[in-house]
């Protein structure tokens, strides 16, 4: 108890509402902004998130490197998918518990005699399941609502699909269902990373032989780790069967396990910005590259209808660029930005303040979900330019008043939003372009003139003093 | 029977491969199937629609999988040397990832017909039809591993090979030039991948993604070596390909026979966790 209440008070708190604040409201606003295609989309990417976060707690947290997780993905549907046939008067996410349970159970069978051994025999027998996995899911398929052991429809009978939760039936029930479980999913994560458990692997992860010294023991740690995350994976796994009642093999093979390693490494392994990156990555990149190719014809020509395998050279290179280079992936690289721009003082808002986690993250859903699509772009933009604003007016006129500054910084801010909504976005774009590239110079020229004047001032008084 | 020895033979090629530059460099190369698939459809793609002579399109198979590994060996893996090994064999995978993308999207995932001149030099022993391919493949195992024995226990680049695996900074600190060796030991690996990859091409299927997995029963043998012996490689690739083989006339175990290498795998490291014994470090 005391142990939750120091975790309440602490930093973390304030991250946690933050992100909760700003993940809901995005939850709201998508719905109404997307179309079924895409949200759809967005869907399975929201589930992926929950798989993408397990893979990077593990390797950020306790440097293990499992190759499996969609293979144990396709263990909790499998699972999960029979068990809602035998057991259909039990809710569903009763079931998705169970299922998870039972992946569990499986993940640390396949991980525990191995994490005895070494990290590499981990890798090397996690990406020998996945490719196990993949045989056994391609031979014996996923059941569906029909009998016997492996659920497949007899000859000449129909397969029967499982039927979804009554919630769930619109796009948009999906779409809150998944994200509920989802951050339900999450949340037992931060339970246990920001817990006791979560010290003891940060201990392991400074010195195995340390934490050996401090009584922490290793094996039944990482386990417990392997535990958490083979659970959230199974009960994600289960979540992807809910919108069809079925599951195909092809989703789960091996190749893509190490995709999706590869994109958490890309998006950033340390946070729950990365996995959020990683789930859009994994999942909707393809099809987003493909409508975009699609629209340009010469590229398509050029590359060919295969060129999403592209993606995955991409992928390639972006896994060994973030092993090497930044091991935090983009989402530490943002984070970086966000920091050098307050050593820089171009912000007038310090990046971890609320209020400017409020304006960057709250304030964009919430006008897409008030407004109308273009509306709301203007809106944002005209927000983050006279936010921008302010620091570089500051500079240029020191003797006018805060509020004065801010006033005119606004007024710049809506009327570059107003000519996007008359004129179009290329025109608010070039506004906008012009309006801070101008003051830029502005504000150069005035520093220099100012060291001068410095410097004119310091010669003056070193004559007054000879 | 026979196809089964041929077959566990290449895997115990590969993971021999796979051994023998862990041992020099501790680099296990998850990339190992993906390269040699890669540049075997380079070749294929120069015989069949450059006209080459295939054996002409082979070596240039070879030369591109010794240069694809010395590249990634010279230029990204010394990135990576100070590195945990888990660490270093993910960096591989991202190599993989990237020829499995090439190969995917030039030659897509369809399975083609690779046929060697020596699969129709063929010949009946007790009944039995032989191609001289399978025996190719069995005898090549067998020389490979006695010549890569040699080569790390007596030869001077080999002791330099194994001190370079055990500790880096120290075997440079006495003089041995440290990229050099590690350039030679890709550059021999990459021999191994290119060869199995044409013969695995032949005697199998001839696919980018099915190549690419054959790193999976490779390494099963190089685990059941312990990553470490090169004749425990060898018997337990053979051990893989035999039990494969003979799982087939069984009806009902038949479709899951690909299975076995992580069966055999998964056993071989219950049983080295039974007792904590050793490290699985790259030379002890």
């Amino acid at each position: 108890m005391k142990g939750l209440k120091v975790m309440w008070e602490s930093r973390a708190k304030s991250g946690l509402t933050i992100g909760l604040l700003a993940g809901g409201l995005w939850a709201l606003a998508i719905p109404m902004a997307v179309d079924d295609y895409w949200l759809r989309l967005l869907t399975t990417s929201v589930i992926y998130v929950v798989v993408a976060a397990g893979v990077g707690l593990l390797f950020s947290r306790l440097g293990i490197v499992s190759l499996n997780q969609i293979a144990l993905m396709g263990v909790g549907g499998w699972i999960f998918l029979r068990l809602s046939y035998w057991l259909d008067a039990v809710p569903s996410m009763l079931i998705m518990c169970l299922a998870g349970l039972a992946t569990m159970g499986i993940g640390v069978l396949i991980g525990l005699p191995s994490l005895r051994l070494s990290g590499l025999s981990l890798a090397v027998v996690t990406l020998m399941f996945a490719a196990f996995a993949e045989i056994v899911f391609t031979s014996i398929g996923f059941p569906t609502g029909n009998n016997g052991w492996r659920g497949e429809p007899a000859p000449g009978e129909t397969s029967v699909p499982i039927p979804s939760p009554a919630f769930a039936e619109s796009n948009t029930g999906l779409w809150f269902y998944v994200v509920i479980t989802t951050t339900v999913m999450l949340l037992l994560l931060w339970v246990f990373l920001t817990g006791r458990w979560g010290r003891a692997w940060a201990a392991i992860k400074q010195s195995e032989p340390g934490a050996v010294s401090i009584g922490i023991h290793v094996t039944s740690s990482k386990v417990t780790a392997l535990a958490v995350v083979s659970f959230t994976t199974g009960v994600s796994g289960a979540l992807l069967a809910v919108p069809t009642g079925s599951l195909v093999s092809q989703s789960f093979s091996a190749i893509s396990s190490v995709i999706l390693f590869a994109v958490v490494l890309i998006g950033g392994a340390f946070s729950l910005v990365g996995a959020v990156l990683a789930g859009l990555l994994f999942v909707a990149l393809p099809p987003a590259l493909e409508a975009l190719v699609a629209r340009i014809p010469v590229v398509l020509e050029l590359l060919g209808p295969t060129f999403t395998n592209l993606i995955y050279v991409a992928f390639g290179i972006g896994l060994i660029q973030s092993l090497i280079a930044s091991p935090r992936g983009i989402a530490g690289d943002l984070a970086g930005v966000g920091v050098r721009l307050r050593r820089a003082q171009r912000w007038p808002l310090d990046p971890s303040d609320a209020v400017f986690a409020f304006i960057v993250l709250v304030v964009p859903p919430l006008s897409l979900a008030l407004l109308d699509l273009s509306l709301a772009v203007y809106v944002v933009a005209a927000i983050w330019i006279s936010l921008w604003l302010v620091h570089p007016l500051r500079t240029l006129w020191p003797s006018r008043s805060p509020r004065g500054i801010a006033l005119i910084g606004i007024a710049v801010g809506l009327l570059i939003g107003a000519l996007g909504f008359l004129a179009g976005p290329w025109v608010c774009l070039l506004a906008a372009l012009l309006v801070v590239v101008s003051v830029n110079f502005l504000r150069k020229r005035l520093a220099r003139r100012l060291v001068k004047m410095d410097e004119e001032l310091a010669s003056e008084g070193i004559h007054a003093q000879l | 029977m026979i196809a089964g020895l041929a077959l566990g033979a290449l895997y115990a090629l590969s993971g021999v491969g796979l051994v023998l530059l862990y041992r020099a460099t501790g680099v296990l190369n998850l990339a190992y199937g993906a390269v040699g698939a890669l540049c075997a459809l380079v070749g294929w793609e120069l015989n069949q629609s450059r006209g080459l002579p295939l054996e002409l399109g082979i070596l240039i198979t070879i030369l591109l999988t010794v240069t694809a590994n010395v590249l990634y060996g010279v230029l990204v893996a010394p990135l990576m040397a100070h590195r945990s090994a888990v660490v270093q064999a993910t960096g591989t995978l991202g190599l993989a990832l990237a020829c499995l993308g090439i190969a995917n999207w030039y030659w897509t995932d369809k399975a083609r017909a690779l046929r060697l001149p020596t699969d129709a030099l063929r010949f009946e022993v007790l009944g039995v039809v032989i191609s001289s391919t399978q025996v190719l493949a069995v005898l090549l195992v067998l020389v490979v591993a006695a010549v890569a024995t040699w080569l790390l226990r007596v030869t001077r680049w080999g002791t330099n090979m194994r001190a370079l695996a055990a500790d880096r900074e120290l075997t440079s600190l006495l003089g041995v030039s440290v990229r050099k060796i590690e350039a030679l030991a890709w550059g021999l690996s990459g021999i191994l991948a290119g060869v199995s990859a044409v013969l695995l091409a032949s005697l199998t299927l001839f696919s980018a993604g099915w190549l690419t997995f054959l790193v999976i029963p490779a390494l099963a043998a190089a685990l059941v070596g312990r990553l470490r012996s090169l004749w425990g490689t060898v018997a337990g690739g053979i051990t893989i390909g035999l039990a494969e083989s003979l799982l087939a006339p069984v009806s009902a175990l038949a479709q899951f026979r690909s299975v076995a290498p992580f069966v055999i795998a998964i056993a071989v490291t219950v049983w080295h966790a039974r007792k904590r014994t050793y490290e699985m470090r790259p030379s002890a």
